[in-house]
């Protein structure tokens, strides 16, 4: 079976403890983003029960290539990354064309997506893409199972949860709890150094047709209206202000 | 400008969140119109007539019957198309977030999402939406129609029905796609998600909280309050409660007219989760920590003592 993961790219962060003013590093390598690892670990398994291979797939700037090698130092095959310049102004629509066609050119039998980073889209990009390749997508699942060509998963939705089953090859986006990812050995740190990258820009992918990036864009940002004035008390307070505050607003007698 | 409101059922009733959208659009000055997809829609059509739109669109199909997103977001692709409406407007939820998906890719648009609210501009639309943890409000433009706007969840909570009723028209569904994925909703188990998205008040334990037992302290209070249990993440990792119990951003959003927050933290995902509460209340011992500046009430303490007191005190005012 070939399972293709999408892999977001993140740049690493840390504070410069030896820094005076604690100033956040932003030049550091690249690490794969938490929810991606739980993604791989799913492809991995899936793929230690049923063979095959696990291609990476990543659209984003060269620096994603550490988190990239990490994933592939957990175990995976090989690794694709679309870079490209025009990529700066794309948004959710201009980035799910671009790995649809990506996708249509592997050919997996399944694709995983883990969702979140940050407050980036969730299950946007998951059934958008799916929808360009007339595919069917599970999305937000907290267990898979891949059996007789077909994928089994479970949802948590606002009202009960959702039991789907589609037939492969479909795209699915595995949650935080579906699996505790394996972390990375120094041998799968030294062999993931010899594993394959291919290294994309968007001519190499579409030709001389360059896809529609952006319908979308932000025109503006400012702080968000402040909301909510706490009142800090010590824990001997504690009971006289509640009480206060609920009948203030009608929650108790 | 013409918008489109497809409203979600839940055993056949309208979800709030979907009938606070559409009035949040007419108020900002849009001709909203409601679409309601069901196997029988009479009942619920006339019951978000009543809802401050310009009108209802009912389309009746038992494809309606599962709640796969693929034949609505096909019937609103051609509804759009049909019909000139320059933005589709929904409220997210799992099922949501996939037909919005589906709709944009059908009409070779594109979402924006986690809108706090839409503006007009003359025949521009512009959309807020919350960004870097809430912190910021960005403004956002739709470049090509139509524009496939996300609101945040629980953004819009409905009013009271109007005693004016908006026209009801059925339009035909056409032969719609079928699902090529299937959907079961499970009755009755971990119903702890529903409990909690519906609860009007909501007491959570986070790490603050020493062992499993320590849970009981956060189930007294919510039982003296009369409101659900929940935990944030930490809880849910170590193994403490079911995942169905998590609020946050991974877990459920949240808006009850009360929240109290036991020794949590208030990291992003979790303030992402119950932003739209009424009142916040907070007890932890670090008068420093994330929570105590976005909550009405900070009680600096240990959750061990301040609990029962808190507990007694709301069963004596009670009692008064």
């Amino acid at each position: 079976m070939k399972i293709a993961v999408c892999i977001k790219t993140m740049t690493g962060g840390a504070v410069d403890q030896a820094d005076a003013f604690l100033r956040v590093g932003r030049t550091l390598p690249s690490v794969l983003p938490a929810f991606d690892t739980h993604a791989v670990e799913e492809a991995l398994r899936i793929r230690e029960r049923e063979g095959g291979e696990v291609v990476l797939v990543s659209v984003g700037p060269r620096e994603g290539l550490g988190g990239l090698r990490q994933a592939l130092g957990m175990g995976a095959d090989r690794a694709i990354l679309l870079s490209d310049p025009a990529l700066a102004g794309a948004d959710l629509a201009g980035i799910s064309r671009i790995l649809a066609e990506l996708l249509d050119q592997e050919v997996p039998d399944l694709t995983l997506f883990s969702p979140w980073s940050g407050d980036v889209d969730g299950a946007l990009l998951v059934a958008m893409t799916a929808a360009r390749l007339g595919l069917p997508s599970l999305g937000q699942v907290r267990s898979l199972e891949i059996d007789d060509g077909r994928a089994k998963g479970l949802r948590q939705a606002e009202a009960g949860n959702h039991a789907l089953t589609c037939a492969l090859p479909c795209l699915v986006e595995v949650n935080d709890s579906i699996n505790k990812p394996r972390s990375v050995s120094l041998k799968g740190r030294q062999q993931a150094n010899a594993k394959p990258i291919r290294l994309m820009a968007i001519a190499d992918l579409f030709g001389a047709e360059t896809p529609v990036l952006a319908q979308t864009r932000v025109t503006g940002i400012a702080p968000a209206p402040i909301t909510r004035y706490p009142r800090l008390v010590s824990d001997k307070e504690a009971g006289p202000a509640l009480v206060g505050l609920l009948r203030e607003h009608r929650i108790v007698p | 400008m013409k918008v489109l409101v497809p409203i979600e059922l839940v055993d056949g009733v309208p979800l709030p969140d979907s009938l606070g959208v559409l009035e949040q659009v007419s108020a900002a000055g849009f001709e909203s119109w409601a679409l309601v997809c069901a196997g029988d829609a009479h009942a619920v059509s006339a019951a978000v007539a009543r809802h401050g739109c310009a009108g209802v669109l009912v389309a009746e199909d038992d494809v309606f019957a599962s709640p796969a997103p693929a034949p609505r977001a096909a019937l609103v692709a051609d509804l759009v198309a049909a019909r000139g409406f320059g933005a589709v407007a929904l409220a997210t939820s799992v099922l949501a977030t996939e037909l919005a998906a589906q709709i944009a890719a059908r009409c070779d648009s594109s979402v924006q999402w986690a809108l706090t609210g839409l503006e007009r501009d003359g025949d521009t639309l512009r959309g807020l939406r919350a960004t870097h943890g809430d912190a910021m409000r960005a403004t956002v433009e739709w470049l090509a129609g139509p524009a496939i706007a996300l609101f945040r969840p629980h953004e819009c909570s409905p009013g009271e029905p109007q005693a004016q009723s908006a026209p009801i028209e059925i339009v035909s569904a056409g032969t719609l796609p079928r699902a090529a994925v299937a959907i079961e909703v499970l009755p009755g188990e971990d119903a702890g998600a529903r409990a909690l998205d519906s609860a009007e008040i909501i007491v959570s334990g986070g790490r603050g909280l020493k062992s499993a037992q320590e849970l009981d302290l956060v189930r007294d209070l919510a039982d003296a309050l009369g409101g659900a249990v929940g935990v944030s993440l930490p809880l849910v990792d170590m193994g403490w409660a079911p995942r169905a119990m998590q609020v946050g951003q991974t877990g459920t959003v949240v808006s009850p007219k009360l929240y109290v927050a036991c020794g949590i933290s208030g990291q992003i995902q979790h303030k992402i989760g119950i932003e739209k509460s009424g009142l916040i209340v907070a007890v932890n011992t670090d008068k420093d920590a994330p929570i105590m500046s976005f909550c009405d009430l900070g009680i600096v303490g240990d959750l061990r003592v301040v609990l029962p007191a808190l507990a007694a005190e709301i069963r004596a005012a009670r009692k008064a």
